[in-house]
Formats: C-alpha cells, sequence, structure tokens
C-alpha cells in the first residue's frame, strides 16, 4: 500500500467503519471498493487454531468438502455453489474489503451550523480557504464485506474490526476480482441496514463490473445471486438490475 | 456434482442434467433442471440416469414444466430485449422442471450377489443428481447383439447412436402387437423384427401377408421405389405362398406355392367370424350347425350351396330351420363363395395339394412361410383365409405339444404368427370366437405366439390387449387407441404424454417382456446397407445353425 491513503478510519464497527476523506468534496465513490490494513490475525480459538495445529498447517479445514467438485475451467456458477477451491495468492497483503456506502461533507465540529455564503466556488475557496482546510470535512463509511489472511479472501466478517487511524485505500482491479469472485459479499450488502441498499448492491456490481472490463457472464452470475436471494421479491430484483445493465 | 459411484470413462461420458428435487415412488420424480441446460434439449422418452447414494436409477423422461418461484414475475415478464435479466432468471427465478418414471434400478456395489437390475422398490434420496445415459448404460439394460445372439438391434434411444435391443427370446414367448397410425412404420418395423428371429432362429413365421409387402419386396414412400422382402434376405428359409399367383407373376414376385381351400375345411366358425362383413343374423349360426349335425363338417358348405328350393323345404321341415333364415344364409354364403372364386373352391375342383399340409410341412422343416394375398386383401378374404388355415395349424401344434408331453417327440418349433388389421380379428365381439383369440391367451403353451400389427388398437378386446407381451408403438392420436395400447402397463399415465409426442415417422415406444423398461426408439432403417451387412451374417454355415436350433428347440 504504498500509494497515499485516500482516508483515514476515524470510528469502526465489526460490520463497519467510517473514514474521513483526505479530500475535501472527494471520498471514494459510492459502491467502490476500498481496503484497511490489519494484522491478518486470525481468531487463535476459531479457524486459524484449526489451521495452525502441527501437521496441518497447510490445509483448509473445508477442502475436504470442497474437494468432492470436479473443477477444471471453473466457471461463476461453480463459484457460487461452492464448488471451486480456495485460491491461495500469497502477494495479497492482510486487509479488511469494505464497500463505500455512504459519503458526508459537514463541518468538521458538528456543533457549528454552517451557513450560507452566495459566492461561486472560485470565489469562495479564495475567500475562504479555512474552509476546506479545516472547517470542513468530507468522510464515508463502508460496509465490511470480508478480509484477506494468508494469502486467501474470505467473503465473511473479519474476527475484529479495523483499528482506527488506519489508512483506507482503494482497492486495485485485481483485488476487487479476487475479493468479488464469490457473491457471497451481495447478500452483505442486501442485508445491511441502509436507506439505499439497492443502489450499493448495484453501484458495487458495476465497480466489480469495470474491473474485469466489462464481463456479462459476471453480471449474470451476480444476478442469480441476487435472483435466490429476493426469491420472494422480484421486483427488487429488477430493480437492481436495473441499475446495473445500464 | 459428485462423480462417486461411476467409473471415470463412464463419468466423463455422462452429462449432468439437473438435481432430484421431490418425487413418490407411485407418481415419479420431480428434477429441477440445471441452469446451463435448455428445457428444449429435454424431451420426452429420454433415457436418464439418476445417481442415487445405494442404487443407479434408469428412468425416462415423462413430462417437462416450467416453473417458476416467484408467481409476481409471471404478471410482469422481462422484455423481450433484456437478455441480462432473462439469463439471470432463468435456472433461479424461472426454471424447468421434469417429471422422471424411475424404471430400473441396478445396486452400486457390485459386489452384492444380487447387484442385477431390478424393477424399482424405492426412490433416490433429494439432490439425487440426474445424468444423461451412455452407450455403456443402454447396453448394460438393452443388452447387446454382438455379446449374445437373444439380442437383436431395432433402434436407438433418443439422441443416442447406441443400439437398443429386443431380448428375442422373451419376445417369441408371448404375444406381441406392433401398434401406430397408418403410415408411422409399423410394416417396416414387422419386417425388422422378422428378419430379427428369422437371423437368429428363434421360431418359425408365419405371415399373412394382406398388401403383399414381406415375401419378394415391399413398397416404399420416397425415393426408392420398393425395399427388399424377407425371401431376398433368407432364400430357401424363407417360402412364399399366394392367393393370387397371377397378381404375384404381374407384380414378378416369385412364389413357392399356390393356396386353394377346398370348401371342406370351412367351417361354421370361420362364417361365425364375418359376421359383420357379411351381415349375417344371430340365426345363421344355428342355421350352419343344422347343416353340419345334417351334413357333416366336411359337406355342409358345399351341400348347402347346392340346395335349390325343393331340397331347401325338406331339410328346413326335417331338422326344424326356418327356411328364411337358411335361404339368407346360403345367399351370403353364396356371395362369399363367388368372391372366393379363384382359391376357396370345391373339393372336386381343387388342383394343388392341400395347402395346410403344404405349410405345415415348411413350418416344421424350419422355413418361414409368407402368405402373400396379392388382389385378395379385403378383409373379408383376408379373415377367412387367415382363421381357416390358423385354426389348422393351431391343431396341429395341440396335437404335436401334445404328443411331446406324453413322450419322447420334441416339443414343436416355436411359430409366430403375423397378423394385420388385427382389430378385425380380435374385437370384443369375436375375440371369444376366431382362433387368434385363443392363440392370444393360451398358445403360448402350445408355442405359438401372434405379432399383431394393427392401427386401431382400440378394436382389439382389451382381454387379449393386456395379454400382448411386448408392446411396440408407433405414433397414436386417438385416445381410445392410446388407452388400449396402455392397457395392463403399469405406471401408465407417465407413458401417456410420451406416446402422444412421438414422431409421425420411425419413433416408437417399445415396453413390455422382451425389454427390461419401457424405451422411445428412434427405430432402425430397414434395408439400408447397415441393415443388409447385418443381415449377412445370419448366412452362417449350416452345421451352426443347426447346433442353435440342437440348442433352442430341444
Amino acid at each position: 500500500m504504498g500509494e497515499e491513503a485516500i482516508g483515514e478510519v476515524i470510528e469502526a464497527s465489526t460490520t463497519e467503519f467510517a473514514a474521513e476523506s483526505r479530500e475535501l468534496h472527494a471520498p471514494p465513490a459510492f459502491g467502490s471498493f476500498v481496503k484497511v490494513p490489519w494484522d491478518g490475525e486470525e481468531n487463535p480459538q476459531g479457524l486459524s487454531a484449526i489451521q495452525l495445529q502441527p501437521g496441518s498447517s497447510e490445509e483448509d479445514p473445508f477442502d475436504s468438502f470442497r474437494r468432492g467438485a470436479g473443477s477444471f475451467g471453473v466457471s461463476y456458477q461453480d463459484i457460487i455453489e461452492g464448488g471451486e477451491p480456495d485460491e491461495t495468492h500469497p502477494g495479497l497483503s492482510p486487509a479488511i474489503y469494505a464497500v463505500v456506502h455512504q459519503a458526508t461533507t459537514g463541518p468538521a465540529d458538528s456543533g457549528r451550523r454552517l451557513r450560507a455564503y452566495w459566492k461561486d466556488e472560485k470565489q469562495l475557496s479564495e475567500e475562504q480557504p479555512e474552509l476546506s482546510e479545516w472547517l470542513l470535512v468530507t468522510s464515508f463509511s463502508a460496509i465490511v464485506i470480508g478480509y484477506s489472511a494468508n494469502g486467501r479472501v474470505r467473503q465473511f466478517v473479519p474476527p475484529r474490526p479495523p483499528k482506527l487511524h488506519l489508512p483506507v485505500h482503494p482497492c486495485t482491479p485485481e483485488e476487487i476480482r479476487l475479493i468479488t469472485r464469490r457473491m457471497d459479499f451481495l447478500r452483505t450488502l442486501s442485508n445491511f441496514r441502509t436507506a439505499s441498499s439497492e443502489e450499493v448492491v448495484a453501484a458495487c456490481i458495476r465497480e466489480a463490473n469495470a474491473a474485469r472490463g466489462g464481463d456479462f457472464e459476471f453480471l449474470v452470475a451476480a444476478g442469480k445471486e441476487l435472483a435466490n436471494l429476493f426469491k420472494d421479491d422480484y421486483d427488487r430484483l429488477q430493480a437492481i438490475m436495473r441499475r446495473v445493465a445500464l | 456434482m459428485s462423480d462417486e459411484g461411476f467409473d471415470k470413462s463412464e463419468a466423463a461420458a455422462r452429462r449432468e442434467v439437473g438435481q432430484i428435487v421431490s418425487g413418490s415412488l407411485a407418481k415419479g420424480l420431480s428434477m429441477k433442471l440445471n441452469s446451463n441446460e435448455s428445457v428444449e434439449d429435454i424431451r420426452a422418452g429420454k433415457f436418464v440416469v439418476v445417481d442415487g447414494e445405494k442404487h443407479q436409477f434408469f428412468s425416462m423422461i415423462t413430462d417437462v414444466i416450467l416453473d417458476t418461484s416467484a408467481q409476481g414475475l409471471l404478471a410482469n415478464p422481462p422484455s423481450r430485449g433484456n437478455h441480462l435479466m432473462r439469463q439471470v432468471l432463468s435456472g433461479t427465478t424461472t426454471y424447468g422442471t421434469v417429471e422422471l418414471r424411475p424404471m430400473l434400478m441396478l445396486p452400486k456395489d457390485r459386489g452384492e450377489p444380487d447387484s442385477e437390475l431390478r424393477p424399482v422398490k424405492t426412490i433416490p434420496g433429494h439432490f439425487s443428481a440426474v445424468y444423461t445415459a451412455t452407450a455403456a448404460d443402454v447396453c448394460r439394460i438393452f443388452g447387446d447383439e454382438a455379446l449374445d445372439p437373444r439380442y437383436f438391434h431395432v433402434g436407438t434411444p433418443l439422441d443416442m447412436d447406441t443400439p437398443v435391443c429386443l431380448n428375442l427370446e422373451r419376445f417369441i414367448e408371448r404375444s406381441n402387437g406392433i401398434f401406430g397410425k397408418s403410415g408411422t412404420g409399423k410394416t417396416f418395423l414387422t419386417r425388422i423384427v422378422l428378419c430379427g428371429i428369422i437371423k437368429n432362429n428363434k421360431a418359425v413365421n408365419l405371415v399373412f401377408d394382406m398388401h403383399s409387402e414381406y415375401g419378394w419386396k415391399g413398397t416404399v414412400e420416397g425415393e426408392r421405389a420398393e425395399v427388399r422382402g424377407l425371401k431376398q434376405y433368407f432364400g430357401d428359409r424363407v417360402a412364399v405362398f399366394s392367393l393370387d399367383p397371377e397378381s404375384s407373376r404381374r407384380r414378378d414376385a416369385p412364389i413357392d406355392f399356390e393356396v386353394q381351400i377346398p370348401y371342406s375345411q370351412v367351417t361354421v366358425d370361420d362364417v361365425v367370424l364375418l359376421q359383420n362383413e357379411l351381415n349375417l343374423s344371430p340365426t345363421a349360426v344355428e342355421t350352419g350347425y343344422a347343416l353340419v349335425s345334417r351334413f357333416g363338417e366336411q359337406r355342409w358348405l358345399s351341400q348347402l350351396l347346392g340346395m335349390d328350393a325343393d331340397t331347401m323345404a325338406e331339410f328346413c321341415e326335417s331338422n326344424n330351420v326356418h327356411q328364411a333364415a337358411l335361404s339368407a344364409l346360403q345367399r351370403k354364403l353364396r356371395v362369399l363363395a363367388e368372391s372366393c372364386r379363384s382359391f376357396l373352391k370345391d373339393d372336386a375342383e381343387i388342383e394343388v395339394d392341400d395347402a395346410v399340409k403344404q405349410i405345415m410341412s415348411y413350418l416344421e422343416s424350419g422355413k418361414n412361410v409368407v402368405l402373400e394375398f396379392g388382389q385378395h386383401k379385403q378383409p373379408l378374404r383376408y379373415m377367412l383365409v387367415a382363421n381357416i388355415l390358423t385354426r389348422r395349424i393351431h391343431e396341429c401344434y395341440v396335437k404335436k405339444t401334445e404328443e411331446s408331453l406324453g413322450g419322447d417327440k420334441p416339443k414343436p418349433r416355436p411359430l409366430v404368427i403375423t397378423i394385420e388389421e388385427a382389430h378385425k380379428f380380435l374385437s370384443p365381439a369375436l375375440a371369444n370366437q376366431s382362433i387368434f383369440g385363443t392363440i392370444a391367451r393360451e398358445m403360448r403353451k402350445y408355442n405359438v405366439t401372434l405379432l399383431v400389427v394393427d392401427q386401431r388398437p382400440s378394436g382389439i378386446d382389451s382381454e387379449i390387449l393386456s395379454q400382448v407381451g411386448t408392446k411396440i408403438t408407433y405414433l397414436l392420436s386417438d385416445e381410445q387407441d392410446i388407452k388400449a395400447v396402455l392397457t395392463g402397463v403399469s405406471n401408465a399415465s407417465g407413458l401417456h404424454g410420451v406416446l402422444a409426442s412421438l414422431d409421425s415417422k420411425q419413433q416408437a415406444l417399445v415396453l413390455g417382456h422382451a425389454v427390461p423398461m419401457p424405451v422411445v426408439i428412434q427405430t432402425r432403417d430397414y434395408d439400408d446397407e447397415d441393415f443388409r451387412l447385418s443381415m449377412m451374417r445370419a448366412d452362417r454355415p449350416d452345421e451352426l445353425i443347426e447346433r442353435d436350433r440342437e440348442r433352442d428347440f430341444s
């Protein structure tokens, strides 16, 4: 993560975190993928404990059940159905992945109420530089959709939330492709109680699709996952798919 | 997704098409079609294998259904141009459900002592994978012609090239039926089956060939004007008899024997069989028997035909017969005698040997007999001749079988009698009187069975239909005919849809005694190069044929 961070974590919980954007008015795009580094230690009593047992350090506890599938030429369908064995990516640094679902810009001091200046943008930045420098702040929050540890991508909530004041970076297209190989994140996103979960899901699918350079197969696979999620809610499925297809 | 239970090579040839989601032993199984499979590739009648935990279930597709998990979708379907939405929905919210009828099960643990095909007694568990059948499956179930001469290739399953074989030994054990609308390919299949029986020496055949299609050559729709008949394939092993030598000469078809029937061979029962055709009154039977008791079995007909008014009055008086009934019977039988004049003759006029004796001697020596009717193809003549000949051959067979039971004589060679327009002989009203009814019901005890070829199975007595061993059914569209064919078949409901959806040509449902499970086949071509080649192999050395005969018939 050599590049400059786009934000810094200022509030964290297990399922989402808030970060302050480095640039005023320039948070990461709605529905885009961001990451926060973490120490990479999985729960010693949980998953990693099994992995750390002597002699089985290389084995995935789920390998035996996944191995049932022949997996030459893995399709998204196979991935959805869990038929694809986990791949390890040694170059992957441990990180928590999240999808931006909200961004706000407002006074840094929440007690202070802003007033209108009735000036155009250029004039305003010349006359009131303090606004952008320290009076105003842009922050965004992101829904945690997974993490990576030991070179593996996990599509579930990390054992611990990210630490405060860690830098937030945008995910690279390569990372986006990896973390969206399985569609479990769609369930996490659509279950998140937010006013615009349909919008988040659609935007995030568009991002993932763009990271693939536009892949119709991927859109179909994601759509199928949504169709399974919204079995009883065809209207919702349709609303999302309309936003995706644009 | 699991390929456990199949050998590696087998698993490679299989393609998973879906998973079992519900079902019952009584009503069959429901399979959810995999989302990457097109509903249109799934045809009724197709043969699939369900891979259960302990057994493989060989099943037939009986119905294909479009299903959805969201009713709201149906009220508001995606627009035609929305390919993404259509693809998303297909296999998830909208999917195909396929109804399967499990027919046979095979334990996966082949080490078990009774690891053979058995009728289904249970069903596979939830989410068992369903695969397309492979060539190995078809061979395992229907046998392989190359390995066992009992089996004879009659066609291929839908969408496959592997032969489906009839077990000929089982086939000739019972009476069989070939049904289908006119022009579906009944005659072709009958020829194929007859060739199989002759080639593999499983039985001798007597074919009542109404339209002169079997003996020397047959006609065909399309480019080729004709196909080879049995005689051209098997030479000396087939003898062609003709009622109408003139017609055979015109068609340039060699015949071996001309058939003439003396009046003395006609019994009252033969005439009764024609009561519909001759429009006989019920008293005609009584009148006929009065004549028999007065003049005897041999002479009643010639006497009746020769009566004038005086002798008639005298006969009526002395035998208590109504004169009007007698003269009506005489009138009608005169019409019959006149229309059959060229082959039905007074005993004194008969020029050739007794046809029945000739036919019997041919049959006894293992030769197959095709009786051509030439121009005499009207049902009246066909029925009369077929009935007279069959009745006497039946008598011979009963006698021979009884002799074999009592002493050292061998059982007679199994005989298959092929009749066309069978509903005329086997209608509910006549089935009890015609000899064919008797044969269909009980003659397998005497080694005689029928091969019934008919386009109107609903006209056949239901008791007889239920006794038919193997039914090969082409397309039937009449509801009654379909019902009739499925009489006596368990799980008939599933097959109903299959039968109604057959192609109009060369596609048939085979079910019954000679196949382990019902199967829809594309029947093989008759008289093409492959067929000719496979028949050539029949030309084995005589000693081999003789040895087979010893084995099969002693």
